[in-house]
């Protein structure tokens, strides 16, 4: 295949990257800018989606589609109310100490990571799409007769791929209408800014921490529920989605959500691009190595604005 | 009637408030005034409850407040207007005003009457409304964090050091609104350090040091021996 189309190709798998990348990282930085928790087993709730869209697809059975859509309503909110949970137990008990809470999310990450290897198994799952068609992608190139478009052998993607950038975007259009046009966005806000006067307003913060842990996880849980027809369910999948997120959300700047979209979509197009390109491990030393350089130059991230 | 009996605070270990007794009555101003660090914005941190008590109570009419959990306090009635403002500065000021008329939760008719209410006492806000708080002036900063105090209509309202950093109109402008919430019929807790500000709108001046009562004066004895202030504020 010519540099174009491969190009084109690459660009397709980066966009599918960044599409989960958004999610996941989105979940991450809403965390962070809300509570000021670094949650380090959230990778482990976006394998935690991926498990449990298994199981219900498996569970459910039939057409594919039906095990999809049941995955993609519960799973979400199996895991969103298990990191509330531990939000409750664990995290609200440690005052959201922002020290003592990294080790507890750090020990989190094991208790779930084993734990899903004794009830899930060691072994890859396969979870078969809700619906996949091979759809050939045109090419253009300059002929004798001017613009000519044709069909380049190999050049294709399939209707699944295209749906998962779609419903991620549509799922990031939704956060956005509910953290700007909503009172629970408000709420949410409200409390990011200032823990203190939102308490003072009758804002019930620790309730506000509990959803947000848990929708933070929803989203890494829905991105992984969009992805695992594509890749498989492995209860150590967690790992690069939380390495990359992290990568995202500091450049994105701690807290930016607009900034963590922008960031997910430059490290997932050149994670995509790259990985097809040259190989996945160069793309992750690039993505880190742009995450020191804005350590340095610019700690507060890309779109960050600093301290309050 | 606000009523503060003999209430303690501590942070952490080190005890901030010993055994404080203050009334506020309602359509009264109460001034609690002090040196810096004699605790005056802790008790006010105390009284909304954002900081517990060790000991003793607070009151309002019939219901303790102090035993309630924090965010249940403006819901009693109680609002705050902390010193520095401290806005949500991210949200604008339409925003900063639904926050407060959320803690009441009013809604429909209620909640309007309510917006354009405090819209009326600072009609510079409306003009605003889509703006970021933290882009606004100092002075438009302290009339939005006045007016999101009262979005929550409460019957006491904590001051702190309302008038710091401002020009002179515009702390006339804020002195003028305190005065109509008394006419109101509001409770005001008014933290001020300024003299004049103290002998034009203080109905009862309490005077505290190190975090215990030194002295409580009427406006008449106030009046009588302006110097007291001065003595006791040693400016």
């Amino acid at each position: 295949m010519e540099f174009g189309p491969h190009l084109m190709l690459a660009t397709l798998e980066g966009a599918i990257t960044a599409a989960i990348l958004a999610l996941t990282a989105v979940g991450l930085s809403l965390t962070f800018g809300v509570m000021r928790v670094v949650n380090v087993a959230h990778g482990e709730f976006f394998m935690l989606g991926a498990v449990a869209a298994w199981f219900i697809s498996t569970a459910i059975g039939g057409h594919p589609a039906l095990g999809f859509i049941a995955a993609v309503v519960f799973a979400p909110l199996i895991i969103g109310l298990l990191a509330a949970s531990a939000d409750w137990l664990v995290l609200k008990r440690l005052e959201y100490d922002p020290e003592r809470t990294i080790v507890a999310t750090i020990g989190l990450l094991y208790i779930i990571q084993q734990g899903a290897l004794i009830g899930f198994g060691p072994n890859a799952q396969p979870v078969e799409a809700p619906f996949s068609h091979r759809i050939a992608l045109p090419w253009f190139e300059w002929g004798e007769s001017g613009f000519e478009m044709y069909y380049p052998w190999g050049l294709s993607t399939n209707s699944y791929k295209l749906f998962i950038i779609f419903a991620a975007c549509a799922i990031l259009m939704g956060l956005w209408v509910i953290m700007t046009r909503t009172k629970i966005g408000l709420v949410m806000r409200a409390t990011q800014q200032d823990r203190d006067m939102a308490t003072a307003f009758g804002i019930p913060v620790e309730r506000v921490y509990a959803l947000t842990f848990g929708l933070g996880a929803a989203l890494a849980a829905l991105g992984a529920v969009l992805i695992v027809p594509v890749q498989q369910a492995y209860y150590l999948m967690g790992h690069d989605p939380l390495l990359l997120s992290f990568i995202v959300v500091i450049i994105g700047g701690l807290g930016s959500l607009r900034g963590t979209v922008l960031a997910a979509l430059l490290i997932g197009m050149s994670d995509g691009i790259i990985s097809v390109f040259f190989s996945p491990t160069l793309a992750k030393i690039i993505a880190t190595l742009l995450v020191a350089m804005v350590l340095v130059f610019r700690p507060q991230g890309l779109f960050g604005k600093g301290t309050h | 009637m606000l009523d503060i009996q003999g209430v303690s605070a501590s942070y952490g270990k080190v005890q901030v408030l010993y055994d404080l007794n203050i009334t506020a009555a309602a359509g009264e101003i109460t001034c609690v005034l002090g040196r810096n660090g004699a605790g005056k914005s802790t008790l006010m941190r105390v009284i909304m409850g954002l900081l517990p008590t060790t000991s003793g109570a607070i009151n309002l009419n019939d219901t303790c407040v102090s035993i309630l959990p924090p965010h249940d306090t403006p819901k009693h009635r109680i609002a705050l207007v902390p010193q520095g403002r401290r806005l949500f500065p991210e949200l604008t000021v339409g925003e900063n005003i639904e926050v407060g008329l959320m803690a009441r939760s009013f809604k429909g008719k209620k909640r309007l009457e309510m917006r354009e209410k405090v819209l009326e006492l600072f009609p510079r806000l409306r003009e605003r409304l889509k703006q970021q708080a933290g882009t606004l002036s100092g002075g438009e900063q302290q009339m939005l964090a006045t007016a999101r105090a009262l979005a929550i209509d409460p019957a006491v309202l904590l001051l702190d050091e309302p008038g710091e950093g401002l020009q002179p109109s515009v702390v006339e402008q804020i002195q003028d609104v305190i005065r109509t919430m008394r006419a109101q019929g509001l409770a005001v807790v008014l933290v001020e350090q300024r003299v004049d500000a103290i002998l034009s709108l203080a109905d009862k001046a309490v005077f505290i040091e190190n975090g215990r009562n030194l002295e409580t004066l009427t406006q008449a004895e106030l009046a009588a021996d302006p110097g007291v202030i001065r003595r006791n504020l040693g400016v």
